[in-house]
């Protein structure tokens, strides 16, 4: 991403010398609003956010809708809840009405009473409100392979703290083998148990500093060649690795009216991996994501059509199957 | 049939061959028509300026013609009573009358030549018309012909029949040119003082051609004047530029010396210096380009010569930023170096060889150097180094054969060897968290093809040149062997009135990522691969053909369909940096893009007057132009950036007297096929293992790290508003007494439409009802921009 930045910051440059040239040819306003523009049939839609797992116990299915340019009043940065839907979700044997939860914003349903989500069954999710329907199929996928090698290493990070000190940071990095056959697609997880400083407001309000555990997620390197989302595409029933992983073991930094104090060492008391096997919905919605986002830090790229397999409507209707382990450090 | 033409060759026949030079200079004239009126003979004069006629046996004489645009004609009565060598020197038509011209024959007719497609500006006509900021520019011009459109407001990329710039075949001196841009894009590298021709093909590719699926882009530097030392030169707002020529041994030997530079950065800096004076941080921006043409040839005789021609040109833009405890330096630099050397051969009166040594080189580079000091007196560094790179060396024979009154062959080989580095990023120091360190090691591949075509009169109304080119690709583990059929044909319906019709397969197997839009030296060149296939196209096209003598008007009405395989783009989201990898150790670019199909129609309409009182051109081309990626829009059939249904350009030029020219051109274009928001939402991903809420307000914790997304639609359904524009030019000729000078006044944009950019989607609050509303803003680039230089030629 620095890279990104600093490829920004030259062409700012660029274009400042540019504009430069084009102050010494002429002025004017060289923006301007283009007048009552307005898209046809731009109606709000519905976007749905679920992820089937055989591990839940509760199947919860979000819902919220779009907000189309130009007509409405720009959104406050929050998702816009639509809680008047019926959310069905059916297999080929039987159908559950969502109730909405309205304290956690969710429509939801306890897994046992559709016979809980099993791998291998196809899931129907029909959604409508006062105005508009969609609908979505996922098939949940068997459990994934077994992680096969793990490598769990240190490395110095490359410049120091506020002191000058050079600090460590933990990676880890592991392996799976591909079943044979196409169509397989991953996600890989992790996250440590560590033993550090915090700080914290006392009874009177004042900040104290406290030593307790913490679950941190793994930090994945995958600015250059690796990913967290990858799929069997160009590997197929061959050896997969994950990006590296990475914990950060730098020693957290706390102001005060004294100016910055150093906490203690961090420890890493374990860590769990993990390998979620999706459905092409989940891995492709995802990655589509997260190339938006890249994206977005770009001003080279080209816009990221957002994947979706909600019919009629935006976001996923996706599911995984996981498998994990505990390591120690 | 060989064999038959061969026979035929040895035994009946008489052949007139030879040079045409232009006279005054000694220039080799390509192009010329020779032809004997009233019969269906004639051929043409090579890029060399070699011609050779071959006649069935005749009693008495026959009237032998010589004709090309902005010469006079020259006719000779030839006994042909055995074969025959002779040189023709063309007389200029600028230096005749107007009357003397049109009361001959003087045009090569386009009716009579089954080649269809074929765009020809003569140089001189390009240094009539308008330029931006007083530089004109040949690939500007050509952005001007029906077939061919520009892509963003003042960008010199040329997109010909729905095809990309990368699928332009751009030949300098037989060298290939991958990068054309100067000043990311909005100039050309080409410097029309140098340059002796230029001819774009769109369609109906005859078979020495291959390699690019769109067009063929020939340009041919002078050879300099062998007979005096002449020089030109000019002085513009954004560069200056100079050329000498001359002999080097009279008659034998000339040499050509053409140099243009910017001063921008110069003109620039004391405003800039100015603007800073308070501020803490220095920015010291700095941007030039330079390009130098030079070209030598010896002449051995009628039979051998020799040439030798290069090009090297060099943009630079960099920028030093210097604060109290830091200090950033960077740079984007990139360059073409060509060099081509050739041997003319001939064999006797009907068989021309050459062969050429080619050498071509596309550089570009970042570099970036950030220094700061930190707290504890330690120095904290980032450096970053970018090189992508394409570097060829070829070597290539062409043989012209004409055994036979009604048969002209041309055949040879080529083989190239490509070196690519497509992007190898080495990024150190402390501020790097992850250094990276990326092979500079090249990838070779090898391209070769090999070639036969045989133009041929069949009767009084019929010629057709059937043609078929092999082409090969090798690298690493892969191989691709591909025939290419060539055909087009021109059937005379009547006088000067003919129907063509033509068929071109064509092959890819170096490719361009780009997703600017823009000529930025960011886009890549990389090879053809085992997962990246060669890219292939099939083009029909039809049309009819009319000369109109007496005005001396060209009309040609074309319709093409044109279906492109496997053509290339990044996937959504990656560009030249971001690569995203699936599990790859290092970087690879072939993770980051994808390929599909496009295919493209639409009909053309050229109406054209290349000399006289008043020359220029309407042309107006109605198209459209499709796409379907797999892995884009959902892969569903979408409109590429720049597909344009409709687009009109009008040029003219009209010669007042002698003291004074005038020029305006006129432009229309649909607006490009854009992709803006239509909708905004936020994304709710799954978080396998925990994390943090985006979100201040707890009861939305559980939507964890949701980002603000916008819906798209379909990709590219937005429509720009169209493009419009006028140009004009006014230019004062005075003869002093050892020179001549110009004065040229222009203005672009002359009636300051606001032209689209790029549009983007802002917010902002209505002052009436206080309410935060998205707005759509357009940017536009260039208002109405006058211009002034000077040119002096001696």
């Amino acid at each position: 991403m620095a890279l990104n930045s600093d490829m920004m910051r030259l062409m700012a440059r660029a274009g400042f010398l540019l504009c430069f040239a084009w102050m010494i040819a002429s002025c004017g306003p060289l923006v301007e609003t283009v007048p009552e523009f307005e898209l046809e049939h731009n109606e709000p839609k519905l976007v749905i956010h679920a992820y089937l797992s055989p591990h839940d116990t509760l199947v919860k299915v979000y819902v919220t809708k779009s907000s189309p340019v130009f007509k409405e009043a720009v959104p406050r940065g929050e998702p816009i809840v639509v809680s008047n839907a019926v959310v069905v979700l059916a297999d080929a044997a039987k159908e559950v009405v969502l109730s909405y939860d309205s304290a956690h914003l969710v429509y939801s349903v306890n897994a046992d009473e559709i016979g809980g989500i099993r791998p291998g069954v196809t899931y129907h999710l029909r959604v409508r409100d006062d105005k508009r329907s969609v609908e979505a199929e996922t098939t949940v996928p068997p459990v994934p392979p077994a992680i096969a090698s793990y490598q769990l290493d240190t490395s110095y990070t490359s410049f120091g703290d506020f002191s000058g000190r050079r600090d460590t940071s933990l990676t880890v990095q592991f392996t799976w083998k591909d079943p044979p056959g196409p169509g397989n697609y991953y996600r890989v997880a992790g996250k440590a148990l560590v033993l550090t400083d915090y700080r914290e407001a006392d009874q009177d309000g004042k900040p104290v500093i406290k030593r307790g555990r913490v679950t941190t997620p793994l930090q994945w390197n995958d600015t250059f060649g690796g990913s967290e989302l990858q799929s069997d595409a160009n590997s197929n029933g061959g050896v997969m690795q994950s990006p590296l992983g990475r914990i950060s073991l730098r020693r957290p930094v706390f102001w005060s009216e004294n100016g910055p104090e150093s906490g203690g060492a961090v420890e890493v008391r374990s860590i769990t991996l993990g390998l979620l096997h999706t459905d092409e919905y989940y891995y492709r919605y995802h990655q589509s994501a997260q190339a938006h986002d890249i994206a977005a830090d770009n001003p080279f790229a080209e816009p990221v059509l957002l994947y979706s397999n909600v019919r009629g409507g935006l976001g996923v209707f996706g599911s995984y199957n996981s498998f994990s382990i505990d390591v120690k450090p | 049939m060989l064999l038959f033409v061969w026979q035929y060759s040895l035994s009946q026949s008489v052949t007139l061959s030879g040079f045409i030079k232009e006279s005054g200079s000694g220039e080799l004239l390509p192009g010329v028509s020779v032809f004997v009126p009233g019969t269906p003979h004639g051929t043409a004069s090579n890029t060399y300026g070699f011609y050779s006629l071959t006649l069935p046996p005749f009693e008495d004489t026959v009237e032998v013609v010589f004709s090309s645009v902005a010469y006079q004609s020259q006719f000779y009565r030839w006994h042909g009573r055995e074969n025959m060598t002779l040189n023709i020197f063309m007389e200029s038509a600028t230096q005749l009358e107007e009357v003397s011209i049109s009361a001959r024959r003087q045009t090569n007719f386009v009716s009579q030549t089954p080649q269809m497609s074929r765009l020809e500006v003569p140089i001189a006509q390009v240094k009539k018309i308008p330029g931006f900021l007083g530089e004109k520019d040949v690939l500007k011009v050509l952005q001007l012909m029906p077939g061919v459109q520009k892509g963003s407001e003042g960008q010199s990329g040329l997109y010909v029949r729905g095809g990309g710039p990368d699928q332009n075949l751009v030949i300098l001196d037989e060298a290939i040119v991958y990068n054309a841009n100067h000043l990311f894009g909005f100039f050309s590298i080409f410097n029309g003082d140098a340059l002796k021709s230029v001819e774009l093909t769109k369609g109906g590719f005859p078979a020495q051609f291959g390699g690019r699926l769109s067009s063929v882009l020939e340009m041919n530097m002078r050879e300099g004047n062998k007979e005096k030392l002449k020089g030109e030169g000019g002085i513009g707002l954004v560069a200056s530029r100079l050329t000498l020529e001359g002999p080097l041994a009279k008659g034998k030997s000339s040499f050509l010396v053409s140099g243009r530079r910017t001063y921008i950065d110069i003109l620039a800096k004391p405003f800039i210096a100015q603007q800073q004076k308070n501020e803490e941080v220095k920015v010291n921006p700095g941007y030039y380009f330079y390009d130098l043409n030079a070209k030598v040839n010896y002449d051995f005789g009628d039979k051998d010569k020799l040439y030798l021609s290069g090009y090297l040109g060099q943009d630079r833009f960099s920028v030093i930023e210097k604060g109290e405890r830091s200090r950033m330096d960077a740079g984007l630099n990139w360059g073409n170096v060509t060099a081509t050397l050739r041997w003319n051969h001939l064999f006797g009166s009907r068989l021309f060889a050459n062969t050429s040594l080619v050498f071509s080189n596309f550089r570009f580079g970042i570099d970036n150097y950030v220094e700061e000091e930190r707290n504890g007196g330690d120095k904290a560094e980032f450096k970053l180094k970018y090189l992508s790179r394409i570097r060829d060396i070829g070597l290539k024979t062409d043989f012209d054969y004409y055994p036979h009154p009604s048969h002209a062959l041309r055949f040879g080989v080529q083989v190239t060897r490509h070196q690519f580095v497509p992007s190898a990023l080495v990024l150190t120091g402390s501020l790097v968290d992850v250094p990276l360190r990326q092979s500079t090691t090249p990838d070779l591949s090898v391209e070769s093809g090999i070639y036969i075509q045989d133009t041929w009169q069949l009767g009084n109304r019929v010629k057709i040149n059937a043609g078929l080119r092999w082409s090969l690709f090798t690298a690493d583990s892969v191989s691709y062997s591909r025939p290419e059929p060539r055909f087009s044909s021109a059937i005379r319906l009547a006088n000067q009135f003919s129907f063509k019709a033509s068929y071109a397969e064509m092959n890819q197997y170096v490719h361009l990522l780009s997703n600017t839009g823009l000529g930025l030296p960011t886009d890549l060149w990389v090879p053809t691969t085992a997962r990246v296939k060669p890219q292939h196209s099939r083009q029909l096209a039809a049309g009819f053909a009319k000369d109109l003598e007496k005005p001396g008007l060209t009309l040609t009405v074309e319709g093409y369909y044109k279906h492109m395989q496997d053509i290339l783009n990044y996937k959504e989201g990656a560009s030249f940096l971001s690569f995203q990898g699936e599990g790859a150790s290092e970087v690879n670019w072939e993770n980051s893009v994808t390929s599909g199909k496009g295919w493209s129609y639409g009909a053309e309409f050229l109406l054209q007057r290349k000399t006289g009182k008043l020359s220029g051109w309407v042309g107006y081309t109605l198209s459209w132009t499709y796409w379907k990626f797999p892995e884009l829009n959902k892969g569903e059939i979408f409109f590429p950036r720049y597909d344009r249904r409709h687009d009109l350009s009008l040029v003219g030029i009209y010669e007042l007297s002698k003291k004074i020219h005038l020029s305006a051109v006129w432009v229309y274009g649909t607006g490009n096929a854009l992709t803006l928001p239509i909708a905004t939402y936020r994304t709710i991903p799954h978080m396998p293992s925990g994390g943090f809420s985006v979100y201040a307000n707890p009861a939305l914790a559980p939507f964890g790290y949701g980002r603000n997304v916008s819906d798209y639609g379909t990709k590219n359904s937005f429509r720009a508003e169209p493009y419009h524009r006028m140009d004009i030019s006014v230019q004062f000729i005075k003869q002093k007494r050892r020179y001549e000078r110009v004065w040229d006044i222009s203005f672009y944009n002359l009636y300051n439409r606001k032209n689209p950019f790029f549009y983007n989607i802002e917010n902002e609050v209505d002052s009436r009802t206080n309410v935060n509303k998205s707005v759509l803003k357009r940017y536009s680039l260039f208002p109405i921009i006058p211009s002034v230089s000077y040119g002096f030629k001696f």
